[in-house]
């Protein structure tokens, strides 16, 4: 196998055309669509930044005492336990769909997004009709007091959010009415939740009517815990190094199914046959010479893409060397495609398939992958589809990788790419045409 | 040593090799004499294992190769007609590919490329690549990489094909010289009569599949023992003149030639009267003619009613 192996590196490396096509080619790519597509990845925060105003006619102190009123007509008592209630109320503020909201719009995601400004009701709408904002939150006065009233009795006024846009909506502003239908959404189904965990505590003793009065509505700890990674944005070059390198490698396939169908058509294979070398032993040189030959592309890029475009800075040599193993390992998959092109290719007798599959299917490949277009453009099909991929594959781990994902949790694709490539390799061991019978 | 028994390959419709026998004993030069597509080249494959017959048998040392696969890869060296070279390897890593793969290694194997090199007159050039050689040059290193395993049968399919004559003569040496010096048995096909009759002890000759004839050089030859070979050198074609000839009784073929006519005529037949003055009715100037003794052309031609070469 080492024959073979050295053979076809020699090869390789003397075919000129072959060589601009593996990797500067790839690197030329890299480039242009690192510089031209950069803006439209990276800054796509910038462009639906968005100022909005708060008009907050609410008052939490009025409505809390307009509740805490009524609840003492209803019981026909007063409030017993001041300090308690006092307590109740600074509970409540820290819950109030309010404080949870302006949380919310806090966050460091939110706020790339979102500007938003307390403004009194008339400049807000001055601000609004001169296209200064893009839409206005109104929160009503007694919203406190209806939302109080509302979750204590279910009856009464539903406390509402309003939002005003202009006539014709930008997309920014119907990002952000999104964004607090998504809000109000969230908290119904929490408040939802609460109310069916209050019914399950009726078949215990009810608190006496004084419990009842000073307790206000309080709403429970979100069930569960759910956090999410924060993960660092990709760059353009980091997304089209690996996007690129993707399909790149697919080429590597079809020139090793190529350039064997041209040793058969030179007589060179029936030489390596009469010689008595196995076919077995032929697949296998294949075999090894796709896998250094991709590793070697795949290692080439990414290391010239990070010395001219610094695409991985700051990465340590764990990180590296998980680039290296994964390499390895999407070049066993690329090696057995090759495998199994060169043996349709002696089937046929004719390399009209692994040409198809370099001038076709590789771009339909890259496409589906997201080689040409970032992924998050595709629709959810395509990008559900590049999963069956062997670069969709690729870049799914790659990018995970990149931005900071353990080993254990890439486990379950790297062993479907070996499963892959044993089951392609597998297939052109049985596909590869024995002697030619009668 | 290497013998075929009715050996037979049918492609679909075509019939390649119809019931062929034929043997090679050890130190033996045998030619395989035959126009193109007779089937040489097929029967070379079935001969090397390369392609399954649809019947009958190849034997070394009296046991079908069938059981006897890897002895026959270790005794057997090919020269296929086409040039199997990478282009773009240098004629040394050529060499070494090939001596791996018959798993040479080590000081062995840089001996025998040495060796094979110098054999071929080319270890001069042994680091250029193939590609920036001529077409006689391939062909010598395309000869090395079938001696490397030392075989003790080399069967040679038409390996002088489109070259110059300066490298013809290289090769037809070294032939002479690994089949009477080193003792390397040889099965040399070819459609060139001159080459055969200069290596070759016996022959075969081929056409659309069968052996039509066998034996040594004077035996074919005196096939035409009873014929004579009239040529003649005329000022210019005349077609109308050579069908006439055809159809004379006792003028068995007639061929034409660059220059004029062949004719094969029975001894003695003293047709010539009659042929100058079948030139004459058709204005025809005969300039020259002689008589030549038979070739294994002329047998050919005998026996198929066609040229060799075309």
């Amino acid at each position: 196998m080492g024959a073979f192996l050295k053979k076809d590196l020699l090869l390789i490396w003397r075919d000129r055309n072959e060589l601009l096509l593996l990797l500067l080619m790839p690197f030329i790519l890299i480039a242009i669509l690192g510089f031209s597509l950069s803006s439209m990845m990276e800054n796509e925060n910038e462009h639906l930044h968005m100022k909005v105003a708060i008009v907050n006619d609410d008052s939490l102190d009025q409505g809390w005492e307009q509740f805490q009123r009524d609840l003492a007509t209803e019981s026909g008592m007063p409030a017993v336990n001041e300090q308690a209630v006092n307590e109740r109320k600074e509970q409540f503020a820290e819950t109030h769909p309010l404080a949870v909201l302006d949380q919310m719009l806090q966050q460091e995601e939110v706020l790339e997004l979102v500007e938003s400004m307390e403004m009194n009701r008339e400049a807000a709408y001055e601000a609004l009709y001169n296209e200064e904002i893009e839409a206005v939150l109104h929160i009503p006065a007694d919203f406190t007091y209806h939302y109080l009233s509302r979750n204590w009795s279910g009856a009464g006024e539903v406390p509402l959010l309003q939002i005003q846009i202009r006539e014709e909506p930008t997309l920014r502003a119907r990002i952000f009415t999104e964004l607090i239908a998504t809000f109000i959404a969230r908290y119904n189904l929490e408040a939802a939740i609460y109310a069916a965990e209050s019914a399950d505590l009726r078949d215990q003793p009810q608190p006496s009517a004084a419990e009842r009065v000073n307790t206000g509505s309080e709403l429970p700890p979100i069930g569960g815990k759910e956090s999410l990674e924060r993960l660092d944005p990709v760059s353009s070059f980091q997304y089209y190094t690996i996007a690129i390198s993707a399909m790149f490698v697919l080429f590597v396939a079809s020139s090793i199914a190529g350039k064997a169908y041209l040793e058969k058509r030179q007589h060179i294979f029936e030489r390596i046959i009469i010689s008595g070398a196995q076919t077995g032993k032929y697949l296998a040189g294949k075999m090894a010479s796709g896998v250094m030959i991709t590793w070697t592309q795949i290692m080439v890029l990414f290391v010239f893409s990070q010395l001219v475009f610094g695409v991985f800075s700051g990465k340590d040599a764990v990180f590296w060397a998980g680039i290296a193993f994964f390499a390895l390992v999407f070049s066993l998959v690329i090696a057995a495609l090759g495998s199994l092109l060169t043996s349709v290719n002696f089937l046929l007798d004719s390399q009209s398939f692994s040409q198809f599959f370099g001038m076709a299917l590789v771009s339909l490949l890259a496409f589906i992958g997201g080689s040409f277009a970032p992924k998050s453009m595709l629709p959810d099909w395509i990008n559900k589809l590049s999963l069956w991929t062997p670069n969709g594959l690729y870049m799914s781990v790659f990018f995970q990788w990149m931005q900071g994902a353990d080993i254990s949790q890439l486990a379950g694709i790297l062993i479907n790419m070996i499963v892959l490539s044993a089951v392609l390799l597998a297939l052109a061991v049985l596909i590869f045409p024995k002697r030619r019978r009668a | 040593m290497l013998e075929t028994v009715d050996l037979t390959k049918q492609f679909k419709k075509h019939l390649a090799v119809d019931r062929v026998s034929i043997h090679l004993l050890e130190g033996e030069s045998v030619g395989l004499l035959g126009p193109n597509g007779a089937g040489k080249s097929t029967l070379i494959s079935l001969i090397s294992s390369l392609t399954k017959p649809t019947s009958g048998t190849v034997r070394l040392f009296g046991k079908s190769i069938q059981d006897n696969l890897s002895e026959l890869r270790k005794v057997l060296g090919v020269v296929p007609q086409d040039i199997a070279l990478y282009e773009e390897l240098s004629a040394y890593e050529n060499l070494q590919f090939f001596g791996r793969i018959y798993k040479l290694k080590g000081r062995e194997l840089e001996e025998r490329i040495a060796h094979n090199l110098g054999i071929m007159g080319l270890d001069d050039r042994k680091n250029d690549l193939i590609s920036t050689y001529s077409g006689g040059m391939k062909r010598r290193i395309n000869i090395a990489a079938a001696l490397l395993h030392n075989p003790k049968i080399l069967i040679m399919d038409e390996p002088t094909v489109g070259i110059d004559p300066q490298s013809r003569n290289h090769i037809l040496e070294s032939v002479r010289m690994l089949n009477r010096e080193k003792g390397i048995s040889v099965l040399y096909t070819s459609h060139y009569m001159e080459e055969v009759e200069q290596l070759c002890d016996r022959l075969y000759i081929m056409d659309h599949g069968k052996i039509v004839a066998s034996g040594t050089k004077e035996e074919l030859k005196a096939i035409l023992s009873g014929d004579d070979t009239l040529i003649l050198e005329m000022d210019r074609p005349n077609s109308a003149f050579a069908a006439e000839l055809r159809e004379m009784t006792n003028v068995r073929q007639v061929v034409e030639t660059e220059k004029g006519l062949k004719l094969i005529v029975p001894k003695q037949s003293r047709l010539l009267h009659d042929i100058l003055h079948t030139a004459e009715s058709h204005q025809v100037d005969v300039v020259h003619f002689h008589v030549q003794n038979p070739t294994l052309e002329d047998v050919f031609l005998h026996l198929t009613g066609r040229k060799l070469r075309d």
